[in-house]
């Protein structure tokens, strides 16, 4: 499974990008747990959250220093 | 791949863990600190010395502004007049913001360490003032 990491003055944002949103939700908190018991530890803004896009693309990178995410990599929107 | 696939959630370091970098990374901090002194301070006598549990600056001589760093980042300002003290908050305001900033990087650089020896990495580039992670799991 494909998994993006985005990192900005001590905050980070998991994304999955295949696989199911289950495969995704326990691969991001299998990975978070993993970097706390490597001494990173990580609180979570709030649980996992699945993305719905059904009709405009999804978008990764941020245009204000937010974080964000995105298939595409052009502009960023927030939810 | 449809997008509703997408399985996200932000979250930030906490900062026993930030304590917990600038602890080891102590001498890294001494010497950013260090760094920066000199340059926000030209002229003035700056030393710094190492104390139990963390290091000293000395800026202005023995009648000047006492700076205590303690491993973990906690700072403390000790001033010997009171035409002193505007100058430490200042002081203790600037240092506060580098500690947390030089945590937030070593934060930054301790988790594109961890994934690059514990996962296949796709990708690593910084985007902006991001540092943007893709990999394998």
């Amino acid at each position: 499974m494909r998994v993006r990491i985005v990192i900005k003055d001590g905050k980070l944002g998991f994304f999955t990008e295949d696989g199911t949103f289950e495969e995704g939700s326990a691969a991001i908190l299998a990975l978070k747990q993993r970097l706390g018991l490597a001494g990173l530890t990580v609180a979570l803004d709030g649980p996992v959250e699945q993305h719905r896009h059904d009709d405009q693309p999804a978008r990764t990178y941020s245009e204000q220093g937010q974080l964000g995410h995105t298939h595409d990599g052009e502009s960023y929107h927030t939810h | 791949m449809p997008c509703n696939a997408i399985a996200t959630v932000t979250g930030g370091v906490t900062d026993e863990s930030l304590n917990r970098l600038l602890a080891e990374q102590h001498e890294l901090v001494a010497a950013t600190m260090t760094t920066y002194l000199l340059a926000r301070l030209p002229g003035r006598d700056i030393e710094q010395r190492a104390v139990l549990g963390g290091f000293c600056l000395r800026v202005g001589g023995y009648y000047g502004i006492d700076i205590f760093v303690t491993n973990g980042g906690e700072i403390t300002i000790n001033t010997t007049y009171r035409h002193q003290v505007a100058e430490a908050e200042q002081l203790t305001a600037e240092l506060t913001e580098l500690l947390t900033m030089t945590g937030h990087q070593l934060f930054e650089q301790a988790v594109a360490e961890f994934i690059a020896e514990n996962y296949p990495v796709e990708s690593s580039q910084q985007v902006g003032d991001q540092l943007v992670i893709t990999f394998n799991i």
